[in-house]
């Protein structure tokens, strides 16, 4: 893949997880923020009767990041899981989050708005597919 | 009151039931939310679904914003209290948005699109139980439910809104069970936080054994007070039922 130069000067290392792996957990409050650069991964989500997949990634999308832009939340609102042999690179998270914290806080609210809003509808989405099995 | 050579932020004041916002149209305007709370929905079909509940410090109309002004409104957003919400220009926030490292703005461009594909899910189910059901919503007669042969019981519940799997579950004690519906005694101190009005929807936890949990979504039919001091009866019908819970509580019902 080739990697977008806006994001190629975050990387600080590189990785390749086997299918099915565990790239993060829902509810951890690891920092970790990745991109994927070659391959898939399944987004799940724990409803009232297991894990849903309600979503995939593929190559450019980024892993974990919802958990640092959600103002107040640290904690990783969904799994993301390799769907097939997946190579991520790993991003400077001191330096987004510096980053982050440095910008006006009206933009920064904007933002993370968003975020609670994408939360709010994984939510629902999760509620939505359960009630359709 | 106008910030720099931008145009002037407003504030301007709502009553419940006020729309602020319509989903399909075109604005810019970004709001602030500064006392009250606003419903967040989108319409499926002729049913509106509720996703999200504002209150102050929120913001709401950004999205348009983040997408480049050119799209029209994904969501609509009502009062559901008075609220005094300042209006604002996107013009305030433009330079900033446009000197964020880029890496933010393709972070916020990937949770725009996940947000659409959550929002595609669940209009997509909204319709299709929309469609099969057109009584939602609507509060059920008593002697509707009347129909199935209804068992004396005392089992513990636990139930939560339906659109807000996130909030604290109530307890109440199930005094009788059917098919079709039951009835739910809860202390009125514990179901204060939460809307108990008929049409309201919930997923409930029901323990029918030690080792038998069934979990169910419910609409309230009937409220009325319960049988001790403080308490409430609630009456809820089920709906989309699996054939496994039906299987389950109907072996329940003939022991």
């Amino acid at each position: 893949m080739t990697i977008n130069p806006d994001i190629s000067d975050y990387l600080v290392e590189k990785k390749t997880f086997p299918n099915k792996a565990v790239l993060n957990k829902e509810g951890a409050t690891t920092n970790r923020i990745y991109v994927i650069l070659e391959g898939k991964a399944k987004i799940k989500k724990r409803g009232s009767k297991g894990l849903i997949t309600i979503d995939s990634l593929s190559e450019g999308d980024f892993i974990g990041e919802m958990g640092l832009l959600k103002q107040g939340e640290q904690s990783q609102v969904v799994s993301t899981v390799a769907d097939g042999p997946v190579s991520v690179g790993l991003l400077d998270t001191d330096r987004l989050v510096s980053e982050w914290n440095a910008q006006p806080e009206k933009l920064k609210k904007l933002i993370s708005n968003l975020m609670l809003k994408l939360d709010n509808m994984i939510n629902k989405a999760v509620i939505n597919v359960e009630m359709s099995k | 009151m106008k910030t720099n050579n931008f145009p002037a932020v407003v504030r301007l004041e709502y009553a419940p039931g006020d729309l602020i916002i319509k989903e399909g149209n075109f604005g810019i305007s970004i709001y602030t939310i500064i006392s009250g709370k606003v419903d967040i929905f989108i319409n499926a079909g002729k049913k509106e679904v509720k996703v999200a509940t504002q209150g102050p410090g929120d913001i709401i109309g950004g999205m348009s914003f983040l997408s480049g002004d050119t799209a029209p409104r994904t969501a609509s957003a009502r009062a559901i209290e008075d609220c005094v919400i300042e209006a604002w220009h996107p013009l305030i926030i433009k330079n900033e948005y446009q000197n964020i490292p880029a890496i933010f703005k393709l972070i916020s461009g990937q949770a725009i699109k996940r947000l659409v594909r959550m929002n595609t899910i669940v209009l997509k189910f909204s319709k299709e139980t929309a469609e099969t059901d057109s009584t939602k919503k609507i509060p059920v007669k008593r002697k509707e439910n009347r129909k199935y042969y209804r068992k004396k019981v005392d089992l513990e519940v636990f139930y939560q809104p339906l659109d807000n799997p996130e909030s604290i579950k109530v307890k109440g004690r199930i005094i009788d069970i059917s098919r079709g519906g039951l009835h739910i005694q809860v202390h009125a101190l514990n179901a204060v936080d939460i809307s108990h009005i008929p049409g309201d929807e919930f997923i409930l936890n029901i323990y029918l054994t030690d080792h038998q949990e069934l979990t169910i979504t419910a609409v309230i039919s009937n409220l009325d007070k319960g049988a001790s001091k403080g308490s409430v009866r609630i009456g809820m019908s089920f709906i989309n039922m699996t054939s496994e819970d039906k299987k389950h509580l109907g072996f329940f019902l003939i022991q």
